[in-house]
């Protein structure tokens, strides 16, 4: 077959010494990045840009690619471990990757962890190889309206992620929305909720709320809770790593998330998280034993890591194909190749074929050392939980508030991180878990930008906007979960005054 | 008594962390040489350690590109290190205003781009940035673009002008946000054609041209660099230029006896009240960076123009931008809408 034979092509093109070792120092620059938390992708690659302007133009975008998918492994080594997000793409393996390393399963966490991130990248960049000119065609026909449809199905689905109370869900998804609004809107130029300081403009940084919320909050509560002495027996080599059974668990929803994370991945938007939570929901609402999320099922493990590897690969779709950035680390991406005189479009893969093809070769290489980086030093990682948590917890705490600070250069978002890591703290003991208040915040502002551009571009009819193909389907399956949702209750209301 | 002392420990490190956030390492560097024409002040020493490069918006964008390929050329013509320090958010302004509270002692700098000239007549920033900042030089000027999808009706901007007569208010144009550059000339260009058309707000150019390649709007009106590769590889046609320079066989505005004339300007500023000697130096330092050839030819394979004017020509320039800029944003009615949207 032709494509199999142009990805030969690119493979050979790949196997220089430069090539290979800008790969493996992406990766690792990447896995880097991904691990501390703060330190975000776009940064790392914003640094290292000018350093690449002497360099071959497919050897740096080797580089830049790797540190771009290099991050998708490494950020959920502190939320396994710390309950702490080292990319906000990981967010949701706190959930239950800090559950199972509580229960001593750090290093399973890891390596599922891993393996699912390797299995999704190389599906997706499959997908890549083959789908790319048609897939982003069809990812195209998605407008604001399609946009606005899918973020609030998002929000029907995602809303009642973790904690046995939806009410209490529903509460936190909306104060996610309401901090959503805060600062300069995207659409009207308005500033709101920001009283007058400047930083708030920007609004609530979603990496600094979701370090707030769940790293300082853990933190708040092993200051303030009496730990119990985790015992530290001999611990045997086989137990850092995955049993065949959870092996076995974790293969279903490793292909889900990686389905649901390409799909994700092929509009704009912060694909990484969206596919994340995504997945998580899915795999709570298909999962014969829905109690066990929030108290370490590796399901809710494999398949949120596995989503946002497979939506890093699907960026490169869009990016390479139609030379659209949906995402900030395909926008540097995207300015890697211009610098080297290349411009990503329909004309890529015919003008540049080896560039595109060694490109696309180095993702499949890539993958595979971080499958090899990071499985070995899973026992190392997980050890470390063996810290006795008066050295852990002031280390944590230091990364947080640099991470936090690296961000946007900010002294006030370490105040914020602290004033909602207390509020955080606090609530939590009320039985409201953060995660729809993180859901909240990410759909917020795609619901608002994409129902009022969509608006615009229907003039005004609402109707109309229902009407679009896409956009009136998806909206109308989200009413149906809905109604769906309340038919009990509805039912049982309806009972009750007919016998009345 | 350990743990007192890890919670110190760990304080301490973050304090010193969080002081390191700006950069002080002294450099040994080259002592400028000082123009023969000022016998009677004393040498300034300037530079003697690195400088910050404030960019208000977040890495990865074009005014974030252009410093980085400043930064560096800066040991070559200034003899320091310059740091870019990103403050991103609310347009601009946020990194701005953080800026604007920096020392005045001429060891940082900021970008000085069309929003800060433009976003102070809305009247919704902390200061009027030309007033309290100091131009030092302008680098690049992008020109500005009118698009429309490959399958459009339209195969000219005369066609295009006769359908927005006949249909008022028909044709929907995308832009880079409400007051922004783009936004302005979309209106300019309306207001001088005599149509009548929709805006639909996008977050940033890129966004826009999304929505156009799938067909979600009709015109995208956005800077050359954005547009240029797809109109070269046939999936989006640029109609027109808004600015007047030729780009291939794409017509003007102004050629078609349309006044518009506007473009996307990245330059660079320091503090007002910087010691005048300090600012010649800058001055200087940049002519040598925005002159070099390697520099121009950077930049240019990011799709970016040198347009080079000095301290004394760029001020004067961001006057007069500051006067058509007032103009335009009555006379089209943005001031009116954003005047209106803050009640």
């Amino acid at each position: 077959m032709d494509i199999l034979k142009m990805l030969m092509d690119g493979f050979a093109v790949c196997f220089t010494w430069e090539n290979i070792m800008a790969c493996i120092a992406g990766v690792i620059v990447g896995t880097l990045t991904g691990v501390l938390p703060g330190i975000g992708v776009t940064g790392a690659m914003a640094l290292l840009l000018p350093i690449s302007f002497g360099m071959d133009g497919t050897t740096a975008l080797i580089m830049f690619a790797g540190i771009y998918y290099g991050a998708m492994y490494g950020g959920s080594t502190t939320s396994i471990l710390v309950n702490l997000p080292g990319e906000a793409a990981s967010v949701v393996t706190c959930l239950d990757g800090n559950q199972m390393a509580k229960k001593g399963r750090a290093g399973a966490a890891l390596a599922i962890s891993a393996i699912g991130s390797f299995i999704a990248g190389t599906i997706g960049l499959v997908g890549l190889t083959f789908f790319a000119p048609l897939l982003s065609r069809a990812a195209l026909k998605f407008g604001p309206p399609e946009y606005f449809a899918i973020a609030v199905l998002g929000l029907v689905l995602l809303t009642n992620l973790t904690g046995k109370n939806p009410l209490k869900s529903v509460l936190m998804v909306l104060i996610g929305i309401m901090m959503s609004t805060v600062g300069m809107n995207v659409v009207t130029g308005l500033r709101r909720f920001t009283f007058g300081v400047p930083e708030l403009m920007r609004g609530f940084e979603f990496g600094v709320v979701a370090m707030a919320v769940f790293g300082i909050n853990e933190l708040f509560s092993t200051l303030l809770e009496p730990q119990e002495e985790i015992k530290v027996g001999k611990v045997r080599f086989r137990e850092l790593y995955p049993t065949k059974e959870e092996l076995r668990r974790s293969i279903p929803p490793i292909l889900r998330g990686t389905l649901i994370g390409f799909f994700i991945g092929l509009m704009p938007g912060p694909a990484g998280t969206l596919s994340s939570f995504a997945s998580y929901s899915v795999e709570k609402k298909i999962s014969k034993h829905p109690e066990e999320f929030g108290h370490g099922a590796v399901e809710g493990v494999a398949g949120p890591e596995a989503a946002n590897n497979a939506a890093s690969s699907a960026t490169m779709i869009p990016l390479l194909s139609l030379g659209l950035p949906f995402a900030p680390p395909a926008a540097l991406l995207l300015t890697g190749f211009i610098v080297h005189g290349v411009t990503p479009g329909p004309t890529l893969i015919t003008r540049h074929p080896d560039m595109f093809w060694g490109l696309v070769a180095s993702m499949y290489i890539g993958n595979v050392f971080l499958l090899i980086l990071n499985l070995p030093f899973v026992g190392v990682f997980a050890s470390m939980l063996k810290t006795p948590a008066n050295i852990l917890m002031p280390i944590v705490m230091v990364i947080t508030f640099t991470g936090a600070y690296a961000t946007n250069n900010s002294i006030f978002d370490l105040v914020l991180l602290l004033i909602l890591g207390v509020f955080a703290y606090f609530i939590s003991k009320f039985g409201y878990s953060m995660a729809p208040l993180a859901v909240g915040l990410v759909l917020g502002s795609t619901i608002e930008t994409g129902l009022v551009q969509g608006l615009i571009i229907c003039n005004g009819n609402f109707l109309e906007l229902m009407s679009r193909p896409i956009a009136g389907s998806i909206l109308a399956f989200a009413i149906v979960l809905v109604l769906i949702t309340f038919a009990k209750p509805i039912k049982r209301i309806l009972m009750h005054s007919k016998e009345s | 008594m350990k743990k007192i002392l890890s919670v110190i420990l760990a304080v301490l490190v973050i304090f010193t962390l969080s002081a390191c956030g700006t950069s002080q390492t002294p450099q040994t560097s080259v002592t400028p040489t000082q123009p023969a024409s000022e016998p009677t002040k004393a040498p300034v020493n300037y530079p003697t350690k690195d400088i910050t490069y404030v960019v208000p918006y977040s890495a990865g964008g074009s005014s974030d590109q252009m410093a980085r390929v400043i930064a560096k050329y800066a040991p070559k013509y200034l003899g320091v290190n310059m740091v870019i320090e990103n403050i991103p958010g609310g347009a601009g302004n946020v990194g701005l205003v953080q800026f604007a509270g920096y020392k005045k002692d001429g060891y940082s700098i900021a970008s000085a781009n069309t929003t800060m000239n433009l976003q102070p007549i809305y009247g919704t920033t902390e200061y009027d940035y030309i007033e309290i900042f100091e131009p030092i030089a302008l680098v690049v000027s992008i020109p500005i673009a009118i698009a429309v999808p490959a399958n459009s009706p339209f195969q000219t901007i005369e066609e295009l002008i006769e359908y927005a007569k006949a249909n008022p208010g028909k044709l929907q144009y995308g832009h880079a946000g409400i007051g922004s550059i783009t936004h302005v000339t979309a209106e300019l260009f309306a207001m001088s054609a005599d149509i009548k058309m929709t805006q639909v707000p996008f977050g940033s150019g890129n966004d826009a041209l999304t929505a156009l390649l799938g067909g979600h709007i009709d015109i995208d009106v956005a800077s050359l660099s954005e547009v240029l590769s797809h109109h070269e590889s046939g999936t989006v046609r640029i109609l027109a230029m808004c600015t007047d320079v030729q780009v291939g066989d794409i017509p003007t505005l102004v050629s078609k006896g349309y006044d518009v004339d506007m473009k996307v300007t990245q330059g660079v500023c320091t503090h007002k009240g910087v010691d005048p000697e300090i600012i010649k130096i800058l001055d200087e330092g940049f002519r040598g960076i925005c002159t070099d050839p390697e520099f121009i030819s950077e930049l240019e394979s990011l799709g970016m123009d040198v347009d080079y004017l000095g301290a004394a020509e760029f001020s004067e320039f961001l006057q007069k931008q500051r006067k058509i800029f007032e103009e335009v944003v009555t006379a089209s009615g943005i001031l009116e809408m954003v005047k209106s949207q803050q009640q």
